[in-house]
C-alpha cells in the first residue's frame, strides 16, 4: 500500500490545490505515470504516482486545498483495505524545522536610582561623573553653550569642586587600575571617597570631625593584605590548650643572670620552627594552579607598630639556638618599630606566628600572612585550675588559636602542628635539642 | 559500435550512470517530501556526459563541475553517503552541511566542486591549470565543466583567452542540455553551435552526442591526450535535461512531446541496449548491478538522515584558514 | 635602516617573499616591461622572468578567477589591479568567490592570494579611477583587508598578507607612493589586526587609516599649538579591527573623530561608530562621535573641486575644534 500525498514542489511551498485526478478509483496505476494536476502558489503541474498498483480510493475531492504532506489517495492490491488514521504522513521524518529562535532574556540592567533626571541632556561621561559623585544634574549651574551638559560643567558644581579639592584630586586627569588602564567603577569611587564607604556629603549634625587622613603607606598597603586574605581564603579556625606552667619555670631558670632576657615569644618561635620543619604540609602554599612546599622552616613573628603591622622574619629558625632567634627578634622588632626594617627581612617566610599574650585576650581568630598556609597565634596567659593525679591543681595556661587555609591543609593536619607545638612547649627540654 | 571496450569499464559506467540517477531520484523524492531546505538541481537525463567523460579522465586531474553536477561528483568519486548528508544540511556532509547541493565539492579527490555563480568556474579552472604548468606537472589537467546557459558569460570568453594564450593544460565541457533556466539555446545566441567560440581563440573543438556514453568516453580520451600534448580545447556534449531547472520548475517553457520525445534517448537506455545486443551482460546481470545501486542510495539515505546537524559552536570555523 | 619610498617597500616585500617562496608569483596588467601603472614592480621581470611576472589581457575576472584557482590548488598568487576602482569588474570572485570557497566547502580548500590595487584620488583621474573602496571589501566575512599608510607599515603588513592562508585585500595609497620613510634592512611582519597609535595624545582621538593619517598628523601638530594634544590612531588593517585600541582610546580622551578617504556617507566610519557606541567606551563620550569623509558626489575632475570634495588638514583641526 502506497499513499499518494500532495508533494512539496517549490522551496517555499506549504499548501497546493488538487486540480483534478486523472485517473479513476480501480484503475491500474504505474510509478512514475501521472495521476492528478496540482497547482502550487506559482504553476500549475503534473504529480506522478508513487507506486504500482490500483488506484484504491481518492480521499480528497477536486478543487481542494491541502497542507503538503497531506494524503490524497492510496495505492495498493485490489481488495486490499484502506487504512484509517490521520491525514498527514507521519510515517517519515517530520520535515527538518529551522530552529526556533532562542527567546532572548530581555535584561533590564538595574537602573541607577542614582541617576537623576535633569532639564538638559547630559553626555555620557557627565552622567556617570554626576552619578559617581551624587550630584544632581539639576545643580549644574554653567552649561556649554549649546545647552549640553558636559563633563566640565559637573565638575564646576561647586560640590564636585568641594569634593575634589579635600581630596586633591583631579577627576579628568585619571589613568585607571583597570584593564589596559581602564577607569573602573571603583577607581571613580576610590578617587572620590576616602575609604570604601560612599562619602556622606551632607554632614550629619551628631558628628564633627575632627581628623582626616588618606590611607597611604603601611597601613594602606596592610589594609588591602588583610582584606585579600580575609576575602579569598577559606580560613578556618582551630584551638588548642597548652599547659605553660613548665615552659614559665624553665625561661626563669635559663635568664638567671642573663643580661638580654629570653622570652616566652623566642620559644614559641623555636618549637613552631621545629614543628613547622618536621611538617612539609605546613611549608605548603598556593601559588597560581599549584601547591608548592618550601623546605626551610623561616618563621614570621607579628610586630605591631604604630601605623600598622610589620612580620619579621627569622630564617631557617629550627637550626638556630634560641639565643641567636632571641637576639634576631629582638633586633627585627626594634627596626620594625622605627620603621628601619628592610623587605628582605621581612619577607621570604614560610609560616608566622603572632602572639597576644601581654593583652590577656581569651581567643582570637588571626588573619593568615598571605599566601602562608596558616598562622599560630597564642594568647595570654591565664591561671586555672586543674585535675592531676585526682588532686586539684593550679596551672599556667594559654591557647594555640590556628587559623589555616583549608585548601592547603585539614583540621588534623591543623591539630598535628599544634599538637606538636604543645609537646615541645610543654616539654621545653626537648626544644633545646 | 565495433570498438572493444574493457568489461569492468562498460560495468563501472553502467554501475555510475545508474547511481547518478538514483541519486538524483531520490533527492527528487526526499524535496517532494519536504526533507530538502532551499533548493537543488537535479540532471536526470544528463548521466552520459559526468560518467563518459570522468572516467575518460585520471583520478590526479582537477575537475571543476556543476551546480547541476551530482553526477559529476558521483563519477569523480564522491562518497555518496556525505553528499547526501550535505544535500540534508547535516554535519556529516561533504560540506560541513554549510555549502549545500549547489557547492558540493571535495578538494581531497581533486573534484573542486560546483560553484553558485556561473561563468566562475573557467577562469578558476585556468588557475588550476596554471598551477599544473608552473609545476611542470605532465602527467595531470585541469577540467571544467560548465553549461550553454553559461556559455554567454563574460567570464567564459575571458577563460578561453586566457587558456588560449598562456598554453593551459586545460579541457572545457561545454554540457549543452538545451535550456538555460527557461531559455531554448535558440532565445539566448545566435548560432547554437557552442563548439565555434573556440575558433577566434584558435583553439580546437568538438561537438559530440551527450547521450551516448561511449562516444563521450572515446572522444575525451582522445581530448586529454590532446590537451597534454598540444594545450586548450573545448567539447560541446549534447543533451538534454530531463528534470525541471530546480525543484520550482513547472516546465511551463517546454512541451511534453519535447521532453518524452528525449526520454526515448535516455543515455541509460542506450548503453542498457548497448551492453544486451553485444553480449557483454544479460538483463539479470545489469539489473542486480542497477539494484547495488539502489541499495547504496538507500544506505546514504539513511545515514543521512540519522546524522547530527551542525552545533552552533562552529559556526564560525572555516571563515579563515 | 634605510629611507625608502612607500612604492620601493612594496617591491621590496613582494621581492622578498618571492626568493623566500618559489610559490609566490605576481599577475596583472602591464607589470612586467612596463613595471606596473605606478612603477611598483621594476626590475622584477628582469629578477623573476616572465613565469613569476605575468603580464596578463585586460580582463580582470579573467586573471583574478585564475589567482583563486591557483590559489585553491596550493600556489600564492598575488594579483595587482591596476586602480581600485576596477574590483568592481571581478568583485565576483573576490567576495564570492575567494572569500567563500574555504567557507563553502567545509574548510578543505584555503585561498592564499593576495589582491594589491591603487586606490584614492588627488591624481585628477576623476571618478572611476579615484576611489577608496576598502568598505566594500570589509563587508564580506572570509576577506581580509589592509591599508598602509607608511613604507614601514607598508612592507612588514605586506609581508604578512602574502605568508597568510586567507584571500588578502592590500589597498595601496597612490599618492603615498613617492613618500619616504624608515624602513629596517632585516625581515619583519607586522600583524593583522593591530593599530598603530601614531601620536599619543589625550585631548581627542582620531581614528584614520591610508593617506589621511599623514594628514592627520599634520591637523595634530597645528592644534597642539593652540593647545589642544590629539592622538592619532592608524588602523593599518580593518578587516580585522583592532577595536580594543579604539576604545581604551576613546575612554581616555573622550573625544573621537574619524577620519577617512573615502564618502563619509555609508563609509567605513560607520562601523568604527558603532563600534564605539556599543562599547563601555559609551560612558565616557564628552561628545557626540563624529566622522569627516569625502563630500557624497563622484570625484569631480577638476583639480580645486577634487581637493574639496576630500578631508583636509583644516577640516580635520575644525572638527576636533568643535568637539572639544
Amino acid at each position: 500500500m502506497v499513499e499518494i500525498f500532495m508533494p512539496k514542489a517549490g522551496m517555499d511551498m506549504k499548501e497546493g490545490t488538487l486540480i483534478r485526478w486523472l485517473k479513476e478509483a480501480g484503475e491500474p496505476v504505474e510509478k512514475d505515470e501521472p495521476i492528478m494536476e496540482i497547482e502550487t502558489d506559482k504553476i500549475t503541474m503534473e504529480a506522478e504516482a508513487p507506486g504500482d498498483g490500483i488506484l484504491l480510493s481518492k480521499i480528497v475531492e477536486e478543487g481542494s486545498v491541502v497542507p503538503v504532506l497531506s494524503v490524497l489517495g492510496y495505492i495498493g492490491e485490489e481488495g486490499e483495505e484502506i487504512p484509517e488514521g490521520p491525514s498527514v504522513i507521519m510515517n517519515f521524518e517530520t520535515p527538518i524545522q529551522p530552529e526556533a529562535a532562542a527567546k532572548k532574556e530581555v535584561q533590564i540592567e538595574n537602573i541607577d536610582k542614582k541617576a537623576v533626571s535633569s532639564n538638559f541632556p547630559a553626555t555620557p561621561y557627565a552622567k556617570m561623573l554626576a552619578t559617581q559623585s551624587q550630584i544632581d544634574l539639576k545643580d549644574v549651574v554653567h552649561i556649554s553653550d549649546n545647552g549640553i551638559i558636559h563633563a566640565a560643567d559637573v565638575l564646576a558644581t561647586p560640590l564636585a569642586k568641594r569634593i575634589a579639592k579635600s581630596n586633591q584630586v583631579n577627576l579628568t586627569d585619571t589613568t585607571g587600575t583597570g584593564y589596559h588602564g581602564k577607569i573602573t567603577k571603583s577607581d571613580v569611587l576610590s578617587l572620590t571617597a576616602a575609604d570604601t564607604d560612599t562619602i556622606e556629603i551632607f554632614e550629619n549634625p551628631y558628628r564633627t570631625e575632627i581628623a582626616r587622613k588618606t590611607l597611604k603607606g603601611v597601613r594602606k598597603i596592610v589594609g588591602k593584605r588583610m582584606y585579600e586574605s580575609y576575602s579569598q581564603v577559606p580560613t578556618v579556625m582551630q584551638s588548642m590548650k597548652v599547659d605553660m606552667t613548665d615552659l614559665i619555670e624553665f625561661r626563669r631558670q635559663i635568664n638567671e643572670g642573663r643580661e638580654n632576657k629570653i622570652s616566652l615569644n623566642d620559644f614559641i618561635i623555636k618549637a613552631t620552627a621545629i614543628a613547622v620543619k618536621e611538617m612539609p604540609h605546613v611549608r605548603s602554599m598556593i601559588v597560581g594552579e599549584e601547591l608548592v612546599t618550601y623546605a626551610e622552616a623561616n618563621i614570621g613573628f607579628a610586630v605591631a607598630v604604630e601605623d600598622g603591622l610589620y612580620v619579621p622574619v627569622i630564617k631557617n629558625a629550627d637550626l638556630l639556638s634560641i639565643g641567636e632567634i632571641s637576639r634576631q627578634a629582638r633586633e627585627l622588632a626594634g627596626k620594625a618599630r622605627n620603621s628601619t626594617i628592610t623587605p628582605d627581612e621581612y619577607s621570604g617566610g614560610t609560616f608566622s606566628v603572632t602572639n597576644m599574650g601581654m593583652y590577656d585576650v581569651y581567643t582570637f581568630n588571626p588573619i593568615i600572612n598571605q599566601p602562608e598556609s596558616g598562622i599560630l597565634g597564642i594568647t595570654g596567659i591565664g591561671e586555672v585550675l586543674r585535675l592531676a593525679d585526682e588532686k586539684v591543681v593550679v596551672r599556667q595556661e594559654a591557647i594555640l588559636c590556628m587559623s589555616y587555609d583549608h585548601r592547603v591543609m585539614d583540621g588534623v593536619g591543623s591539630a598535628k602542628l599544634k599538637q606538636r607545638v604543645k609537646e615541645l612547649l610543654e616539654h621545653p627540654i626537648q626544644i633545646l635539642i | 559500435m565495433n570498438k572493444q571496450y574493457p568489461k569492468d569499464l562498460l560495468a563501472d559506467m553502467w554501475f555510475k550512470m545508474n547511481l547518478a540517477r538514483e541519486f538524483e531520484n531520490r533527492v527528487q523524492w526526499l524535496f517532494s517530501m519536504g526533507l530538502v531546505h532551499g533548493t537543488t538541481h537535479l540532471g536526470v537525463g544528463e548521466e552520459a556526459t559526468a560518467v563518459g567523460s570522468i572516467l575518460a579522465l585520471k583520478p590526479q586531474d582537477y575537475v571543476f563541475g556543476t551546480h547541476r553536477g551530482h553526477s559529476q561528483a558521483i563519477a569523480k568519486g564522491i562518497d555518496i553517503d556525505h553528499m547526501m548528508a550535505e544535500i540534508l544540511a547535516k554535519a556529516t556532509g561533504v560540506c560541513k552541511g554549510k555549502g549545500g547541493s549547489m557547492h558540493i565539492a571535495d578538494p581531497d579527490i581533486h573534484y573542486f566542486g560546483a560553484d553558485g555563480v556561473l561563468g566562475t568556474s573557467p577562469v578558476m579552472c585556468c588557475g588550476t591549470a596554471l598551477s599544473i604548468k608552473k609545476r611542470k606537472e605532465n602527467d595531470r589537467i585541469s577540467v571544467v565543466f560548465f553549461g550553454d546557459g553559461s556559455s554567454n558569460e563574460g567570464a567564459v570568453f575571458e577563460a578561453l583567452n586566457l587558456a588560449a594564450v598562456w598554453e593551459l593544460p586545460i579541457l572545457f565541457i561545454c554540457v549543452n542540455n538545451t535550456y538555460g533556466m527557461s531559455s531554448h539555446i535558440t532565445k539566448v545566441m545566435k548560432d547554437t553551435d557552442i563548439s565555434k567560440r573556440a575558433i577566434p581563440f584558435g583553439m580546437p573543438s568538438k561537438s559530440i552526442d551527450g547521450n551516448n556514453v561511449l562516444e563521450v568516453y572515446d572522444t575525451i580520451v582522445k581530448a586529454r591526450k590532446h590537451v597534454l600534448e598540444h594545450g586548450p580545447m573545448l567539447i560541446v556534449e549534447n543533451t538534454y535535461r530531463i528534470s525541471g531547472h530546480s525543484k520550482s520548475d513547472g516546465n511551463l517553457y517546454r512541451s511534453k512531446e519535447e521532453i518524452n520525445a528525449w526520454k526515448e534517448k535516455c543515455p541509460i537506455k542506450f548503453i542498457k541496449n548497448y551492453l544486451i545486443e553485444n553480449g557483454v551482460f544479460n538483463d539479470k546481470q545489469l539489473k542486480a548491478a542497477a539494484q547495488d545501486a539502489n541499495i547504496q542510495v538507500d544506505h546514504a539515505q539513511e545515514y543521512a538522515k540519522n546524522s547530527p546537524e551542525p552545533i552552533m559552536e562552529n559556526i564560525y570555523d572555516d571563515v579563515y584558514a | 635602516m634605510s629611507e625608502i619610498t612607500y612604492s620601493q617597500a612594496i617591491n621590496d616585500a613582494i621581492s622578498e617573499e618571492m626568493r623566500r617562496d618559489e610559490d609566490v608569483f605576481m599577475m596583472g596588467e602591464d607589470i612586467g616591461l612596463y613595471c606596473g601603472a605606478f612603477g611598483v614592480s621594476k626590475g622584477m621581470l628582469q629578477e623573476f622572468g616572465e613565469e613569476r611576472i605575468m603580464d596578463t589581457p585586460i580582463a580582470e575576472q579573467g586573471f583574478v578567477g585564475a589567482a583563486v584557482g591557483a590559489a585553491m590548488a596550493g600556489m600564492r598568487p598575488i594579483v595587482e589591479l591596476m586602480f581600485s576602482d576596477f574590483m568592481c569588474v571581478c568583485f565576483d570572485e573576490l567576495v564570492n568567490e575567494a572569500a567563500k570557497l574555504r567557507f563553502m566547502f567545509g574548510g578543505k580548500v584555503k585561498v592564499p592570494m593576495v589582491m594589491r590595487t591603487a586606490s584614492g584620488a588627488g591624481t585628477g583621474a576623476a571618478a572611476q579611477h579615484s576611489q577608496s573602496l576598502e568598505v566594500c571589501l570589509a563587508h564580506f566575512p572570509g576577506l581580509k583587508v589592509v591599508v598602509p599608510s607608511t613604507p614601514y607599515d607598508a612592507k612588514g603588513l605586506l609581508k604578512t598578507a602574502i605568508r597568510d592562508d586567507n584571500p588578502v585585500m592590500f589597498l595601496e595609497q597612490k599618492t603615498l607612493y613617492r613618500t619616504k620613510g624608515e624602513v629596517p634592512q632585516e625581515d619583519y611582519t607586522i600583524p593583522f589586526g593591530v593599530a598603530d597609535i601614531k601620536r599619543s595624545g589625550k585631548d581627542c582621538t582620531i581614528i584614520t587609516y591610508g593617506r589621511m593619517v599623514q594628514m592627520s598628523l599634520e591637523a595634530a601638530k597645528r592644534m597642539q599649538e593652540k593647545g589642544i594634544d590629539a592622538e592619532v590612531i592608524d588602523l593599518r588593517t580593518l578587516l580585522p579591527l583592532d577595536t580594543e585600541t579604539i576604545i581604551k582610546s576613546v575612554i581616555k580622551t573622550k573625544h573621537v573623530l574619524i577620519v577617512h578617504e573615502a564618502v563619509q556617507f555609508a563609509g567605513f566610519g560607520g562601523e568604527i561608530c558603532g563600534q564605539i557606541a556599543d562599547s563601555e567606551a559609551f560612558y565616557y563620550l564628552d561628545a557626540p562621535i563624529r566622522r569627516l569623509g569625502a563630500r557624497n558626489i563622484p570625484i569631480p575632475f577638476n583639480p580645486k573641486l577634487e581637493a574639496e570634495t576630500l578631508p583636509t588638514v583644516d577640516k580635520i583641526c575644525a572638527s576636533v575644534e568643535g568637539l572639544l
